[in-house]
C-alpha cells in the first residue's frame, strides 16, 4: 500500500497547481499590480523552503505521521492538541475547497441545479478512492491528471500568445515596491504550504529517505506555472480587470480565439481541473480520516472515511457565498494557519527532534 | 450482504438521473447574438437583441434580398441590463443563451451621455464571453444596426464584427476598452459603426466601419476621428497591423499596402516641458504608381519613401494636434509612455494628465520602406509621361 517518491511528486504537483493558478493570480495582482510575477516568485522561494522543513521533520520521523510524532516529541496531551489542531485546520481547508469547488461548477456549468447536488458527487468520488486503494489509488490517479493538467496549461498558455498585450508589464518595481511585492508573495507562498500534508504522508512512502528532489520539484513547477499564468493574465486583462476577476486564468482560457475555430476551450481546461482538486481533496479526505483514526486511537482507520467525508460535506455547506469562502484565504489562512501551522510548528518540530535526537523514544535519522 | 450495498448504491445514482436541474436541449434555447443599446427619450435605457431564428438560415442562400431573415430583433426599455434581459426573454419562446453574442452596439446619444452605468455586467456576467466586439453607432441608434440585413451573413451583428476584424481591432474589443478605462495615461476608443447608403442595393444591407470615437475617463464620448485620421490613431496606440495608405506626393498619387506597422515612442520630462517622440514604421508593397518616378531605381525611390515619410509624418502630427486641442483626451496612450520610462515622475503627473496632455510637445518621424514595388518595375510603356 505505499506510494512511490515519483507518485508522491505527482500527486503534489497537482494539489499544487489546482489552487495557485485558480485562486492566487488575482490576489497578488490587487496587492502587487504588474509586479505579482515577482511576488509569486518569490513565494515560491518561501514554499521551496517551509517545504524543506516539512521534508527535514519527515526524515527525521520517517515511520510516522504528524499525530505519532508531535505526540513522542511534546508527551502524549500536548502533542495530541498539536494533532487535533492540524487535523482541525485540514478540516476547514478541505471544507472551504469543496465548496469553492462546487461554487465554480454551480457558476459556470449549472446554473440551476442545487449545490449540495454538486458537493455530494465530489464528496462520494473522493471516498470511492479512499475506499478502493487509498492512497496508493489517489497517487495512480494523479500520476494521470498531473501530466494532463500540465499539459492542458501550457497549451492555453500558447493559444494565448496572441492576445498579449506584452507594454502592460512595465514598469517594472515602480508602481508597487518592495513592500506590495513582498505582501503579495505571502498569497501564494502559504497556498503552497499545503505541502504540509506530506507530513501525514512519510509512513505510506516507499523510499521516504529521498523525499527532497520530488517534493521540492512539485514547488517548483507549480510556483513557475502560476509565475507564468500571472505574467499572461496582467499581458491579457492589464492590472485592472486581472486583480477583479475571480477566476483569471479560467477567464484567459475563455478569451481564447485561436485562428476562429480552436475556441470556448473553458470546457476541456475545467474537466482537467476538477481533475486537480479531485486529488487534492482526496488527499485531504485521506489525512483526515486517517490522522482522526490516530487520535481517537481507532485501529481500522477505514471506517473513519465516511464519517470524515460527511462532516466535510456538511461544513462545506455552511457558509453563505463565494466571497465568504475567498475570504477565509484571506482572514484565516494566510494571518493565522500560515505563519503557526506552515512555518511556527514545523520549525519548532524541527528543533524539539534535533534536541531530542539522543532520546530513545524517538527514532534516529540515518 | 454486499450486493444490497451494491443495490442501494445503484438505487441512489437513478436519483442523479433523474434530477437534471440544467438539462437544456439545444432547441430550447434562443441564440443570443448581438446587442444594441440606446437611451430612449425619458432617459431610460433601451435593449435590442438579435436572436437567432434557426428556420430562417436556410433562406439566406436563396439569393440576395429575397426570403425572410434569419434573425428576430427585439426590443426593451428598463433600468438595468439584466432587467432589459428578463423583458426581453418574456418576448421569446425559449431560453435565452448569451454565449454566442458577438458583439454590441451602443447607440451615439447613450455614449455620449456616458456608459459607466452599463459597464459592469460585460465582465460579471458569466454567462457571456468577454471576446466580444463594442461598437459606437455613428449618428444613430444601435436598433438601426441590428435590422440591417446583410446577404452575407444573417446576423449583422456578426458582419459587423467580421468587417472591423479587417480593417481594425476585431473582436477583442471590449477587452481593449476595458483595458483603457481606469489606467491614468490613455483614454478609451473604440470603433463606430454607421449606416450610410450610397445607392439603392446597399439600404438596410451594407454597414460601414470607418471612424473611432473616442471616450473621457468618465467614459462619455467626446468626439470621433474617421477615416485615415482613426488608423493613424491605432498606429500610434500601436494596435493597428495593415493599412492602405494612398499619398498625394504632389505629381500624382501613390498607394502602397503597409504591413509589420510598428511604434516606438520615447518620452522625456524637460522641468514642466512634456515632450515625446513617435517613430512609426512599416515595410510596405506599391499597389498603385500614377507618378512619373520610376520606382525601379533606387536612385528615384529613396527620395520618394523620403518624401512619403515627410507627407505621413506630417499627417499624423496633424491628427494628434487634432486629439490635443480638440478634444483633449490621450486616446493614443501617450501617458502610458510616460509611466512606462518615467515611473516615478509620472506619480506627480497621473492625475492631472487630462491638463497636461494638450501640452505635451509630440513629434512624429515616420519610416516606410518600399519592400516590393508591385508586380511591374517601371511603369508599363503609354501610361505615363517617361513610358
Amino acid at each position: 500500500m505505499k506510494i512511490s517518491r515519483w507518485q508522491l511528486f505527482w500527486m503534489f504537483l497537482t494539489l499544487e497547481i489546482s489552487m495557485s493558478v485558480w485562486l492566487t493570480v488575482s490576489p497578488t495582482i490587487a496587492i502587487a499590480k504588474q509586479d505579482a510575477w515577482i511576488s509569486l516568485a518569490i513565494s515560491g522561494v518561501i514554499g521551496l523552503f517551509v517545504t524543506l522543513i516539512f521534508i527535514l521533520v519527515c526524515r527525521r520521523h520517517a515511520s510516522q505521521t504528524l499525530v505519532e510524532f508531535a505526540q513522542s516529541l511534546f508527551g502524549k496531551w500536548i502533542g495530541r492538541l498539536i494533532g487535533a489542531s492540524y487535523i482541525l485546520m485540514w478540516f476547514s481547508v478541505s471544507a472551504d475547497i469543496l465548496r469553492i469547488f462546487s461554487l465554480f461548477i454551480k457558476q459556470y456549468l449549472f446554473h440551476d441545479t442545487p449545490l449540495w447536488v454538486i458537493a455530494f458527487l465530489m464528496i462520494a468520488a473522493m471516498a470511492y478512492i479512499n475506499y478502493a486503494g487509498s492512497v496508493e489509488a489517489i497517487a495512480r490517479f494523479s500520476e494521470l491528471a498531473g501530466p494532463l493538467l500540465l499539459i492542458g496549461i501550457v497549451i492555453t498558455f500558447g493559444l494565448n500568445l496572441s492576445n498579449l498585450h506584452p507594454s502592460l508589464i512595465l514598469p517594472v518595481y515602480a508602481d508597487s515596491g518592495a513592500f506590495s511585492i513582498l505582501k503579495g508573495s505571502f498569497v501564494n507562498a502559504s497556498f503552497l504550504g499545503e505541502s504540509m500534508m506530506i507530513m501525514m504522508l512519510t509512513p505510506f512512502i516507499a523510499d521516504s529517505k529521498q523525499l527532497l528532489k520530488p517534493a521540492l520539484l512539485a514547488i517548483c513547477i507549480p510556483s513557475a506555472v502560476a509565475v507564468v499564468t500571472s505574467v499572461m493574465v496582467i499581458m491579457t486583462f492589464g492590472t485592472n480587470i486581472g486583480s477583479t476577476l475571480v477566476f483569471p486564468y479560467f477567464s484567459m482560457v475563455r478569451f481564447i480565439n485561436y485562428l476562429e475555430f480552436i475556441q470556448n476551450m473553458d470546457v476541456w481546461v475545467m474537466f482537467i481541473w476538477i481533475f486537480s482538486v479531485f486529488v487534492k481533496l482526496a488527499s485531504y479526505l485521506f489525512i483526515n480520516s486517517h490522522g482522526t483514526a490516530q487520535l481517537l486511537g481507532i485501529k481500522n482507520g477505514r471506517i473513519m472515511i465516511g464519517i470524515v467525508a460527511a462532516i466535510i460535506f456538511a461544513l462545506s455547506l455552511v457558509p453563505a457565498n463565494k466571497i465568504g469562502m475567498l475570504d477565509y484565504a484571506k482572514l484565516v489562512w494566510i494571518p493565522y494557519i500560515f505563519p503557526i501551522f506552515i512555518v511556527g510548528l514545523p520549525i519548532i518540530f524541527l528543533i524539539v527532534s534535533l534536541i531530542k535526537t539522543n532520546d530513545p523514544h524517538v527514532k534516529k535519522a540515518t | 450482504m454486499k450486493r444490497i450495498g451494491a443495490l442501494m448504491v445503484l438505487l441512489l445514482v437513478t436519483l442523479f438521473i433523474a434530477g437534471c436541474w440544467d438539462r437544456n436541449e439545444i432547441n430550447d434555447y434562443a441564440f443570443w447574438i448581438g446587442t444594441a443599446l440606446d437611451v430612449s427619450e425619458n432617459g431610460k435605457i433601451e435593449k435590442t437583441a438579435q436572436i437567432a431564428v434557426p428556420a430562417g438560415f436556410k433562406s439566406s442562400g436563396e439569393g440576395a434580398g429575397g426570403g425572410q431573415r434569419g434573425n428576430i430583433v427585439i426590443s426593451a426599455s428598463g433600468s438595468s441590463i439584466v432587467d432589459l434581459e428578463q423583458q426581453v426573454q418574456d418576448k421569446l419562446p425559449r431560453k435565452i443563451f448569451l454565449g454566442h453574442r458577438r458583439s454590441i452596439f451602443i447607440g451615439e446619444k447613450l455614449a455620449r451621455q456616458g456608459i459607466v452605468k452599463i459597464m459592469d455586467q460585460f465582465t460579471r456576467n458569466t454567462d457571456t464571453r468577454m471576446r466580444t466586439d463594442i461598437f459606437v453607432v455613428n449618428n444613430g441608434e444601435g436598433r438601426d444596426l441590428l435590422n440591417i440585413n446583410s446577404p452575407f451573413n444573417p446576423f449583422s451583428a456578426i458582419v459587423a464584427v467580421d468587417q472591423d476584424r479587417f480593417c481594425r481591432l476585431g473582436d477583442t474589443a471590449l477587452r481593449d476598452v476595458l483595458l483603457d478605462v481606469g489606467r491614468d495615461g490613455i483614454r478609451p476608443s473604440m470603433p463606430m459603426v454607421e449606416i450610410a447608403p450610397k445607392n439603392k442595393q446597399e439600404k438596410n444591407e451594407i454597414i460601414e466601419v470607418k471612424s473611432v470615437a473616442i471616450f473621457n475617463k468618465h467614459l462619455q464620448m467626446v468626439g470621433e476621428v474617421s477615416g485615415r485620421e482613426s488608423l493613424e490613431l491605432f498606429w500610434v496606440k500601436g494596435v493597428l497591423k495593415n493599412e492602405f495608405l494612398t499619398e498625394e506626393t504632389g505629381e500624382g498619387t501613390v498607394s502602397l499596402y503597409e504591413s509589420s506597422l510598428k511604434k516606438s515612442v520615447r518620452t522625456e520630462i524637460k522641468g514642466n516641458r512634456l515632450k515625446a517622440y513617435v517613430k512609426l514604421e512599416g515595410t510596405g508593397r506599391v499597389l498603385e504608381n500614377n507618378t512619373d518616378i520610376d520606382i525601379s531605381v533606387s536612385s528615384e525611390r529613396i527620395p520618394l519613401e523620403r518624401k512619403l515619410n515627410a507627407i505621413k509624418a506630417k499627417q499624423v502630427a496633424a491628427t494628434i494636434k487634432k486629439l490635443q486641442q480638440q478634444y483633449g483626451q490621450d486616446a493614443f496612450g501617450i501617458g502610458e509612455e510616460f509611466h512606462r520610462e518615467h515611473p516615478y515622475q509620472w506619480k506627480k503627473l497621473r492625475n492631472r494628465w487630462d491638463e497636461l496632455f494638450p501640452k505635451v510637445e509630440i513629434s512624429v518621424t515616420v519610416k516606410l520602406k518600399i519592400q516590393n514595388t508591385g508586380g511591374i518595375g517601371k511603369r508599363v510603356p503609354g501610361i505615363g509621361e517617361r513610358g
